[in-house]
């Protein structure tokens, strides 16, 4: 694994920078939406004290509603036309049913009631196994089966003569009178009869009962709420009073309600969802609704209690609190968008330490989500800006790193290959960093290698120069001692002092060698040489010379020696030199008897010459450096000193004529190859 | 009268052996280990011989200033550089200055016994009538072994003792390769191969001086130098 990927998995850390972003946009949304309902309540608050400071506003009666506690109140459903009182019900199919079972349960009423604009309307459905219509010979109201409505001055008797519309009377100081403004109908059923009432609300005066007057022939039963609660309750409605009242409070995105005491709806205003609901990409959202409301949402969704689309809010979590004096909040899924929730804040108003009425606030959280949903976005893309950036940062700075970390890698190599060639220092790079100074350390390095090398070079140029002189003192005194007159023994210690001394005086002329090379070089001339011509002489020179060995020199058809390609601008010393020094090396590995081939080849731009002997193979290791001064890949060296110093002298010479040196294994594992290449060139280097 | 050779020579083991030596074979022999006492010497009489070292003490060349005084007080006096140096640079250097030969420290005292019998023959010879001399004739070489001199196309060549042999024994039997190690012996010195090869280069560039074809000394690859006719 390189650089570039460590820092790439690295870099996959900043992933925990949005992750982090959604946590806190989770605890925001949190808080928002917790702000928001105590903003709501707070709201709900202010407006529930105004209106209790107008407890009649609340109400058309004009009461208040402080009796509004009665279970058995009319609760007056809004209607959506007016009713045409016919006996018949198709306008009522929306409105529910109320019940009425007499405290022995063996009656029940069903009717419904409802307003719409002035108008107050009632239907009766009345059970009776026998219908015995009104007798208006007997009297207008007082015989047959009939239905006494109470309201708040007159009690009016509804009694029908025949199925059809009736005509509502009243008593009053025994008389009895009729109600033109009244319209009635009456429709015979199977086992009943049904009653449908329409008269202008205010004629009721705010309360409603009833009780049903059940004629049989054998008696008379009478049965009814009237009877049960001899005070008429208040009915309720949905006022229009009430409705200004709580509009004026009303704002976008915020539905007010207003419900008794015990829970029916007497006004409402607006719509809990914006008029403009900010819309992010849906993408987006939905990523972010997916990220953020997993769990809240989920649960919230699941609870099973809905948002109250009914007139009727008694059974609402929060209804039930408030109508005990406390306000209180709750959150319901959204009908309409099922990623959405509403708040619902109930919030009793106090007239004289009594609930008289419960004030509910609903707020989609819509407005919150449009804040989440845009810090959201903008986390999103500025968590991918800098992701991006940063990533691309690392892998800019990554690559930087790897390319100087690499040029290092190859000025080390280079001036590892090439000894000449020094670690070229960046230190004028502005990064003063690790890597910095491990160049500044490698340099150092290189240069002390160098400098070392050097001084081993000199090492043996001074040694020798040094040696030279205590070693002329051995000589001329030895030289002087031979005229003296020595007994023989003497003679044979000065013999071995002679022999010791000139043994000496070759190591040390051996390590000069290499100087006394470089300044021969240095004052080479180039002439046209033939290299055939010289490699046929001196392979017949070398065949005596060495007597051990095999020679062979290949690549020179005969009679093509003085053909001009085998002519080449050199210094024919040298070469000589150079080829002494390669078969002598040659020669030394090759096994007796063993063979040293010599091969040629000339071609248009080069001259090659290959010598090849048997024998131990070189070291892998050793291959790039055996042409370095003072290495040497010999183990054991014989009688003569061996300092490393021949095959240097070989490259010294080959890069004198600008060629270059080889050595190899043979393919077949056999011997080593030395490879010879020189350049024809036209300008002599002098 | 016997000879009178100076020796300036700072290490004085060397300057005793070689005084030993040379007072065994009948020389005269005078030491002096600086410039300063060798100029003094010299300003009382000039010796008939100088073996001067080229460092001598803190003067690194004194060697060089003292041939170049002697020099100018003589034109005759065989002077013979003895010097641990072994660079061409020295050798040219001290051969420019008109010294008669350049020794390397590591040659044996007989060579330079040899060297030194040799130069005082010349000089002998250079005074003699030439009537009785040597010479030896190889087509435009003419060569006189007594006055150990040479010349290519009747011009001479200013050449040194080492080289004269070097010359001598090559164009002796021309046609005859003579390997580095007999001309080694010849020229009386124990050096290395690449010794010869320079001195061989310097002759061929001292006759090329004179004849720029020329081309008699050839190199036999391997082997050595022969002289073609």
């Amino acid at each position: 694994m390189n650089l570039n990927k460590q820092l790439v998995c690295v870099s996959l850390l900043l992933v925990s920078l949005p992750w982090a972003g959604c946590q806190y946009l989770k605890e925001m949304d949190h808080s928002l939406r917790e702000n928001q309902a105590a903003n709501l309540q707070a709201a709900s608050q202010v407006i529930s004290q105004v209106l209790a400071k107008k407890p009649d506003m609340l109400s058309s009666h004009g009461q208040g509603l402080t009796t509004v506690t009665d279970k058995n109140a009319f609760y007056c459903y809004p209607l959506d036309a007016p009713v045409w009182a016919d006996g018949y019900d198709e306008e009522w199919s929306e409105i529910p049913w109320s019940h009425y079972q007499s405290p022995e349960g063996s009656q029940s009423i069903r009717y419904r009631c409802g307003t719409s604009g002035n108008q107050l309307a009632l239907f009766f459905s009345v059970p009776d196994q026998q219908v015995i219509y009104n007798n208006p010979v007997q009297s207008l109201a007082s015989n047959g089966d009939r239905l006494l409505l109470a309201t708040g001055d007159q009690n009016y008797i509804f009694t029908a003569v025949a199925p059809g519309s009736l005509t509502a009377r009243y008593f009053k100081n025994g008389s009895t009178y009729r109600e033109s403004r009244i319209d009635a109908s009456w429709a015979d059923l199977k086992d009943g009869y049904q009653l449908e009432i329409s008269m202008p609300l205010a004629l009721a005066q705010g309360r409603l009962s009833f009780q049903v007057i059940d004629e049989s022939p054998q008696t008379t039963v009478r049965y009814g709420p009237l009877l049960e609660q001899p005070e008429i309750p208040w009915f309720i409605y949905q006022s229009d009073a009430a409705k200004q009242a709580i509009a004026a409070f009303s704002q976008p995105g915020l539905r007010l309600r207003l419900t008794s005491p015990n829970g029916w709806l007497i006004a409402t205003s607006g719509s809990p969802q914006p008029q403009n609901p900010p819309q992010a990409h849906w993408l987006l959202s939905k990523l972010y609704r997916a990220l953020l409301f997993s769990s809240d949402y989920q649960q919230k969704r699941a609870s099973d209690s809905t948002i109250n689309s009914a007139v009727n809010y008694a059974n609402q979590p929060e209804f039930s609190q408030a109508s005990e004096g406390l306000a209180s909040s709750h959150w319901y899924p959204d009908p309409q968008r099922s990623d959405h929730l509403i708040l619902s804040t109930a919030t009793p108003v106090l007239y004289q330490g009594n609930v008289i009425a419960v004030l509910i606030a609903e707020q989609s959280s819509e407005q919150t989500a449009a804040l989440t949903d845009r810090a959201f976005s903008r986390l999103f893309l500025m968590s991918v800006a800098i992701i991006g950036l940063t990533a691309l940062a690392l892998l800019g700075y990554a690559n930087w790193l790897t390319w100087r970390i690499r040029r290092l890698h190859q000025s080390t190599q280079q001036a590892l290959a090439d000894q000449d060639k020094l670690i070229a220092d960046h230190s004028t790079s502005r990064a003063n960093d690790e890597i910095d100074q491990l160049t500044h350390s490698y340099a150092e390095l290189m240069k002390r290698i160098h400098e070392y090398t050097d001084y081993l070079q000199t090492l043996a140029r001074k040694l020798s120069h040094e040696l030279r002189t205590p070693l002329a003192i051995i000589h001329s005194s030895l030289d002087n001692l031979s005229n003296q007159p020595l007994d023989e023994k003497s003679q044979v210690y000065q013999q071995r002092a002679k022999d010791g001394a000139l043994r000496l005086g070759s190591i040390i002329s051996a390590m000069s060698e290499a100087r006394r090379v470089e300044e021969s070089i240095e004052q080479a001339e180039l002439e046209p040489v033939n290299i055939a011509a010289l490699l046929e002489e001196i392979t017949a020179a070398y065949r005596d010379s060495y007597p051990t060995s095999h020679f062979t020199l290949t690549g020179i058809e005969p009679g093509m020696i003085d053909r001009p390609e085998n002519t080449l601008l050199a210094a024919p010393e040298l070469l000589v030199q150079m080829l002494d020094k390669l078969i002598d090396n040659a020669s030394s590995f090759t096994p007796p008897n063993g063979k040293i081939e010599i091969t040629y080849q000339a071609s248009s731009d080069t001259i090659g010459i290959d010598i090849s002997n048997d024998g131990p193979l070189l070291p892998e290791a050793m291959q790039s450096q055996l042409f370095d001064n003072l290495v040497s890949v010999r183990e054991a060296s014989g009688d003569k000193p061996h300092l490393g110093l021949g095959l240097y002298i070989v490259d010294l010479i080959v890069k004198f004529h600008g060629g270059d040196i080889s050595a190899n294994n043979r393919s077949d594992k056999s011997g080593v190859i030395f490879s010879v290449r020189l350049p024809r060139r036209e300008i002599a280097i002098l | 009268m016997a000879k009178h050779i100076a020796i300036v020579e700072d290490e004085i083991s060397i300057a005793q052996n070689y005084r030993d030596a040379f007072m065994q074979q009948g020389y005269d022999v005078s030491l002096y280990a600086d410039r300063q006492a060798a100029m003094q010497g010299f300003d009382q009489r000039l010796p008939d011989l100088a073996l001067i070292d080229i460092g001598l003490g803190e003067e690194i060349e004194g060697g060089f200033d003292l041939c170049r005084d002697l020099r100018s007080r003589s034109k005759t006096l065989p002077i013979v550089f003895l010097s641990a140096r072994e660079s061409e640079f020295d050798k040219v250097s001290g051969l420019r200055l008109g010294a008669d030969d350049y020794l390397t420290k590591d040659i044996s005292l007989p060579h330079v016994m040899a060297r030194i019998v040799a130069l005082f023959r010349r000089i002998e010879a250079l005074t003699q009538p030439e009537a009785q001399e040597e010479i030896i004739e190889r087509g435009k070489l003419s060569l006189n072994k007594a006055r150990m001199t040479v010349a290519w196309d009747n011009q001479p060549l200013d050449i040194t003792v080492t080289e004269f042999w070097i010359i001598r024994d090559l164009a002796r039997y021309p046609g005859q390769v003579k390997s580095r190690q007999q001309l080694m012996e010849a020229a009386n010195v124990m050096l290395d191969d690449n010794t010869i090869t320079s001195h061989i280069k310097r002759i061929r560039k001292k006759f090329q001086h004179i004849d720029a074809g020329f081309d008699a000394i050839k190199t036999a690859y391997g082997l050595g130098y022969r002289w073609h006719v």
